[in-house]
């Protein structure tokens, strides 16, 4: 292992390349006699942040909006809707920058706008913009919400031409497993278009703007006005309530947008788009001939005209993308496996959000980063803990963590199959401290704290062997986001639960987790993994990794 | 001679600008006006409260306090690599506590009383509070010039380290990097410390 850092030096580079820190983690790990030097350590961040804000951003004051809402600092207005203003602005209690969302005066029903914002708060996902809070101060309704820097899709496609189809994929993914999260939160979105979704710095498309959603059980009477002609259902167009279908369709047509690089319909009018809409667009592989036939049905059955014919929900195109997107749904089309390898292993292009010009700058095609992976389970007994090995016991009441540490930031998941083969994730989980994407070069004890407290995994029953499955990717992976969107939110009291991972998740890692080359392994004496066996076992440190990493640690458990 | 300043050379040390500047060279103290003028607006408009602001742009205050450094240079002893940077501040932070003065006295909108004026404080003590603002001033007046300097261009600046190296005549990207990590653990003494 490497020699550990000092953490005070830690947050000095943190500090000094502008890179978030945790400031209530390393306060807590901070010894008494270093903790006044935290406390001013974070105070610097914190100038720090705010100049960075300064300095990139424009400057406050300059225009004749207003300078302040409730504790927030209007910095510059970044967009402005049928409905409310954005600014991006600088919240003093959070310390932070995000995006201020102002609903103009007259603009609806002003509880309607702050239960809005409340049940849009409860959608926490990955690829779903984080909702800080909403408030009313001086007259207006304000929903402030995570800063997302990057490119929105609909700018990305009008200047960089299509996407390739693995990234398409992704999108869909991506989009879909939010879009279930916000369904499960209940509202709807009713607004996803391609100007919507934005894709930041790291490659992650993030689905923003709640500002037309509406909740569930209060009917369409209380919907604020409608989204996006172009990208509505043809029953919202015709004066139908908005459904989850109706989420599913908006969601299809961006994917069908960015497959073929343009937008599905011309309509010079109402009436003409009405009618082309219940039409639906030309065949996507017209649109764009090589198109794998998988892909193209069930991007076209998210937009079949009719609701009944469409997937009942987000979740279910996910799980269509994901089957279109494995090797199996791949082999019809042999010529496209290179692709999607390639950017599943690539870590995508960056763009660059140059905000005194507002031009976007696409940065020359990085090559593929390498990064270290330093991982090892430990058995945790009181005081102290031993560093465990595939064939090494564990027994009913021992306490499990995953030690680890990657050379940059990643998204890391463990996955364990229980004695039926059953999937389940146990990292990560939405209850836990520690989220993704875990920061780069810290010495991280997974699971780490709930609500603060210290956290292990408990070895429950004896079973024969524990199967277990490390994962770390320079991305999300799509599939497992999927399942951890199908998890309930979590409420205090309630005991945690794991999402269970579906067949297409193990499928498309043992895709890129070193089926090749495998170490011989002694036969197995009791029933093998159904899932897990074909993964390289944990080796403790591995350097020159690009992509998706997956390895496996079996534990035996004898009866 | 009159040299090389200009797009193709943006980078000179500010010591050898400055040098060249105190020398008559317009172009050099161009160049410096440029390096620096549009990051000290920005960066005094954190340090400006908006009422104070109405008849001087923020901008005009910056250039019109700038321009008077570099002309008044052959007067100013610049002792060491960060003194100019740490003068300008200076220079532009008493601005600032002028025209906030000069604000606070002048009659309000309306009629309405000196006591009874919103009070309202800078951005940037409304963003991380008046006191934390105090401490961290107090503790950059205790590190030496070369550390202030390497702050004010980091940490309020945001000069990139590649910038910073050349500006303060540092070997690479990584001595300057290492070099406001040290002065930032120097800062965060001085605050932690108390005062």
């Amino acid at each position: 292992m490497a020699t550990e850092r000092d953490p005070i030096d830690e947050l000095l580079a943190s500090i000094s390349d502008g890179r978030s820190v945790d400031w209530d983690d390393a306060t807590r790990r901070a010894p008494p006699t270093q903790r006044a030097r935290v406390a001013a350590l974070r105070n610097v961040s914190h100038i720090a942040a705010f100049s960075r804000s300064m300095q990139r951003g424009g400057q406050p004051g300059v225009s004749a909006t207003p300078e302040r809402w409730g504790d927030m600092l209007l910095l510059e207005g970044i967009g402005s809707g049928a409905h409310a203003d954005v600014y991006r602005a600088w919240d003093a209690r959070l310390q932070r920058e995000v995006a201020l969302k102002l609903v103009r005066a007259g603009a609806g029903d002003e509880a309607s706008w702050l239960e809005e914002g409340r049940a849009a708060a409860r959608a926490r996902h990955p690829h779903v913009v984080a909702i800080h809070g909403v408030d009313r101060h001086d007259g207006r309704v304000g929903l402030w919400m995570e800063l997302v820097r990057g490119v929105t899709l609909e700018r990305q496609v009008q200047e960089h031409g299509l996407l390739e189809l693995a990234e398409a994929a992704r999108l869909g993914s991506e989009i879909g497993s939010a879009l279930a999260a916000v369904h499960g939160a209940g509202t709807l979105h009713r607004d996803v278009k391609p100007a919507n979704i934005v894709r930041d710095a790291e490659g992650r498309h993030v689905l923003t703007d709640f500002g037309l959603g509406l909740r569930r059980d209060e009917g369409p009477r209380a919907a604020p006005p409608s989204g996006t002609p172009m990208y509505m259902a043809p029953e919202l167009l015709a004066g139908a309530p908005a459904t989850e279908r109706s989420d599913v369709y908006s969601l299809g047509m961006t994917l069908w947008f960015a497959l073929a690089g343009r937008h599905p319909f011309e309509a010079a009018s109402l009436p003409e788009l009405i009618e082309a809409a219940r039409r639906g667009p030309m065949p996507l592989r017209t649109a764009r001939p090589g198109i794998p036939s998988a892909l193209a049905a069930a991007v076209e059955r998210a937009i079949a005209p009719a609701p009944e014919a469409r997937f009942a929900g987000p979740r279910e195109l996910v799980e269509a993308l994901a089957v279109a997107s494995s090797p199996r749904g791949w082999r019809a089309h042999p010529h496209r496996v290179a692709a999607l390898g390639g950017a599943l292993l690539a870590v995508v292009a960056v763009f660059v959000l140059w905000r005194s010009t507002s031009r976007v700058v696409d940065a020359p095609p990085p090559a593929p980063p390498t990064y270290t992976v330093e991982a090892s389970f430990l058995r945790r007994d009181a005081g102290a803990a031993t560093r465990l090995a595939t064939g090494d016991r564990v027994r009913p009441g021992d306490r499990l963590s995953l030690e680890l540490r990657t050379s940059r930031p990643a998204w890391v998941y463990v996955l364990n199959e229980d004695e039926r083969g059953e999937r389940y994730l146990l990292f990560p989980q939405p209850r836990f401290d520690l989220q993704n994407p875990l920061p780069a070069e810290s010495a991280l004890v997974l699971p780490g704290p709930v609500g603060g407290a210290e956290n292990a995994w408990t070895v429950t029953s004896a079973g024969g062997r524990e199967y277990f499955l490390v994962v770390a990717s320079p991305e999300p992976v799509a599939e497992l986001e999927a399942d951890l969107g199908r998890l309930p939110a979590p409420r205090p009291g309630r005991p945690v639960d794991y999402a269970r991972v579906g067949e297409a998740a193990v499928e498309r890692l043992r895709g890129v987790g070193g089926v090749a080359a495998l170490p011989q392994q002694a036969a197995p004496a009791t029933p093998r993994s159904r899932a897990f066996d074909d993964f390289r076992a944990l080796a403790g440190r591995e350097t020159g990794i690009t992509g998706t990493w997956v390895r496996q640690v079996v534990l035996e458990n004898p009866p | 001679m009159k040299t090389r300043i200009g797009d193709a050379s943006p980078m000179l040390a500010t010591s050898e600008l400055l040098q060249m500047a105190k020398q008559g060279d317009v172009q050099a103290r161009d160049a410096l006006l440029a390096r620096y003028l549009p990051r000290l607006g920005r960066w005094a408009s954190g340090r400006l409260p908006l009422y104070a602001r109405s008849l001087l742009d923020t901008q005009d205050l910056v250039q019109e306090t700038l321009v008077r450094v570099l002309q008044g240079l052959d007067r100013i002893e610049v002792r060491g690599p960060g003194g100019f940077q740490a003068y300008v501040r200076q220079a532009v932070l008493n601005r600032i506590r002028d025209q906030v003065r000069w604000a606070a006295r002048r009659p309000g909108p309306e009629g309405v009383s000196e006591e009874l004026r919103d009070p309202a404080p800078s951005p940037l003590e409304h963003a991380i509070g008046a006191d934390v603002l105090a401490r961290y001033e107090r503790a950059l007046e205790r590190l030496d010039d070369d550390e202030r300097q390497l702050l004010h261009l980091r940490i309020e600046l945001d000069f990139d380290y590649q910038e910073i190296a050349a500006m303060t005549g540092r070997p690479s990207r990584d001595a300057a990097r290492m070099a406001i990590q040290r002065a930032l653990a120097r800062l965060a003494e001085a605050m932690g410390d108390g005062d």
